[in-house]
């Protein structure tokens, strides 16, 4: 099925168009949990976008030989995979990243984005554009988690970078020290991700 | 139809094949950096929640109170004088399971410090438990008979906002770890006798080793 869509539409697709956060809605239950700070967001988005450009690429490859009616259990079996060679290769060689990300690997398992992109995309797409699709889905992906984050961790926390050296109190130490806390809880995660649906909802229509 | 499910079996058969192996290659060549990272880390969160020392030993853990079992325990003495135990807690009521706690008690039996290792509680909430706003609390506390508790139970512990389940783990484990050290406290008294020469690092080393063995 080769689309006549440019490479680097393919690329950019994943920011604003066809965001996965905002437009397709997909990974909306990992976002809601790990957007509580700017580090955080980061941290999950950089993850999900290495499994999500490796199992991609694999998928593709391997899209003439595996059976329809198989399919998601062996795409299934090849994120998950990815989840754990990435889980066990971090803990191993860069311990410190792992003690800070080490709670959001295995929830990637469970990011539909990955199942998602893998069904709708690579399995019916060359081995070049589905990872530029895997790269800028998840690179979008993680552009949307780091501005949850951030809002979040601005008016949830008081702070910003938190979890990094650069740690600092953009409203000052007064508003660190009673921030509105509903913000760092589930429902300022529901509302964060709704109000910013709106805006980049409104800002698609426009272009 | 029964050639198509032959497919089916043999088409998963072999990704999960590859999948197998290539997973067993990563955790053979990630085994041993991973179990040298973890014992650093372990080694570091001793010397962090206790006294300055200079020899550690490692002494049998006691049976599991409730939901709380304690997987080591490493006294530490300095110029042969007992300063305190760090005690290695895992409490199985966090609110995303086990929660595993460093937990040091000085020769007083007070708290000297807790160290979160490892847990699973919700990024921003429970995951708060190891920052020093709330594990810093904990330094100097005396645990009295009923065990420490967070204000909302009766107890004197700061809550973490929003992340009170969480909080009672970190409560529960100090009460069990300095438990602990007081039902065995006159054995810890006296270090045991090593041989001239050998560093303390390597002590720790050997109480690595004996707990896991």
């Amino acid at each position: 099925m080769a689309s006549g869509v440019s490479l680097d539409r393919e690329f950019t697709k994943g920011f604003v168009r066809e965001n996965p956060l905002f437009i397709l809605v997909l990974g909306t239950c990992p976002s809601l949990a790990t957007s509580t700070t700017l580090f955080n967001g980061f941290g999950m988005g950089i993850a999900a976008t290495f499994v999500l450009v490796c199992s991609n690429i694999v998928i593709s490859l391997l899209r003439k030989f595996i059976p329809d009616g198989v399919r998601i259990p062996a795409f299934i079996v090849v994120i998950a995979s990815f989840v754990t060679m990435v889980d066990l290769l971090m803990e191993g060689f860069v311990f410190s990243l792992h003690q800070s990300l080490g709670v959001f690997i295995p929830l990637i398992v469970v990011n539909c984005i990955i199942l998602g992109r893998a069904e709708a995309f690579a399995s019916k797409n060359g081995v070049l554009r589905s990872a530029l699709d895997g790269l800028g889905m998840g690179l979008g992906f993680m552009a949307a988690l780091v501005v949850m984050g951030t809002i979040r961790e601005i008016l949830g926390n008081g702070t910003l970078m938190a979890g990094t050296p650069y740690e600092f109190a953009p409203f000052g130490e007064g508003f660190k020290a009673s921030p509105v806390l509903v913000m760092t809880l589930p429902p300022g995660a529901f509302l964060t991700l709704g109000l910013l649906m709106a805006g980049v909802k409104r800002l698609g229509e426009r272009s | 139809m029964i050639r198509l499910m032959g497919r089916y079996v043999l088409v998963l058969g072999a990704i999960c094949l590859v999948a197998a192996a290539a997973l067993a290659a990563v955790f053979e060549v990630t085994k041993d950096p991973i179990a040298a990272s973890r014992a650093a880390v372990e080694r570091q969160a001793i010397q962090t929640v206790l006294p300055a020392f200079d020899q550690v030993g490692t002494a049998p853990a006691p049976a599991a109170t409730g939901g709380t079992r304690l997987l080591a325990l490493y006294p530490a003495w300095s110029s042969g004088q007992f300063v305190g135990a760090a005690v290695k807690v895992v409490d199985a009521g966090g609110y995303g399971g086990d929660v595993t706690i460093m937990v040091g008690v000085d020769a007083n039996l007070k708290v000297h410090a807790i160290r979160l290792l490892s847990h699973k509680e919700t990024p921003g909430l429970g995951s708060k438990l190891g920052e020093p706003k709330f594990a810093g609390q904990f330094s100097g506390l005396e645990v009295p008979a009923a065990g420490l508790r967070v204000v909302k139970d009766g107890g004197s512990v700061q809550a973490i906002t929003g992340a009170t389940i969480s909080s009672r783990c970190a409560a529960r484990a100090a009460t069990a770890a300095v438990q602990a050290v007081r039902e065995r406290a006159a054995e810890l008294a006296a270090p045991p006798a090593v041989e001239p020469g050998a560093a303390p690092a390597a002590a720790v080393a050997a109480g690595q080793g004996g707990a896991h063995g």
